[in-house]
């Protein structure tokens, strides 16, 4: 079985430089305007699923079911990305809540997929391991919570340097 | 006279009473998990096949740090 990994997608770094991805919002004067950023999403994936960053997109595959759990995980409340120094950095606003979830063996979950949830192809971005690794986390009959870093040039959850 | 408060478990709403509560800490790689465990130790006949059994677990998991793009030279 090949163990989850975390780590940019390499589809990610293609994708910035296509534009695919907005943040934030952007103000007439740069180079394109952008009204409203984007929707973000962290799904959550099986110990076995494998995932690695050759993943391109959001799928289904090798992603946990639970009752209080919908496939595509949950929307991430986000704020425009910052920069300090010579890092650009963007993290979500809130922790992210799944309750009365029940994601024990074959469920349990080891890692988390953030996708852009706007694009069609529900392009992923990055992958996050949550504990540890072919072990997994496994909320019975109760609440999982993912509580995101601090959102600065050192811990972001997306940091570009 | 008390009030019995009741937990949401896997088996329904059980007396706070007839289960027992562990909380567990682990510091492993970029996160934190804290898990809130509740085992059922009490006597009504009709869950004696769980006595014992973890009937409902909390995780909270928290990143402590996310990835980085690094290398000025190689986005």
């Amino acid at each position: 079985m090949a163990s989850n990994t975390a780590g940019v997608c390499t589809t990610f770094r293609k994708d910035l430089l296509n534009g695919s991805h907005a943040f934030g919002a952007q103000a007439a004067g740069s180079a394109r305007t952008i009204t409203t950023r984007d929707v973000f999403a962290l799904a959550l994936y099986r110990v076995t699923s494998g995932l690695g960053t050759s993943v391109t997109s959001y799928g289904a595959t090798g992603e946990t079911t639970s009752s209080g759990y919908t496939a595509g995980g949950a929307t991430c409340a986000t704020t425009d990305p910052a920069a300090s120094g010579n890092t650009a950095y963007w993290t979500p606003s809130a922790s992210i809540s799944w309750t009365n979830v029940t994601m024990t063996g074959s469920n349990a979950v080891d890692q988390a997929l953030l996708y852009n949830s706007s694009s069609t192809a529900k392009l992923a971005i990055a992958q996050f391991l949550l504990g540890t690794v072919d072990v997994g986390q496994a909320p019975s009959a109760g609440t999982f919570t993912l509580t995101m870093p601090t959102n600065d040039q050192t811990t972001g959850l997306i940091r570009i340097t | 006279m008390s009030e019995v408060k009741l937990v949401h478990t896997q088996l329904g709403e059980l007396p706070e009473s007839d289960l027992q509560f562990l909380l567990s800490e682990k510091d492993v790689g970029d996160t934190i998990t804290v898990s809130r465990e509740w085992k059922y130790i009490g006597n009504d006949p009709a869950h004696q096949q769980h006595l014992g059994e973890v009937v409902r677990r909390d995780v909270w998991v928290t990143m402590k740090i996310g990835v980085s793009l690094a290398g000025s030279a190689e986005l």
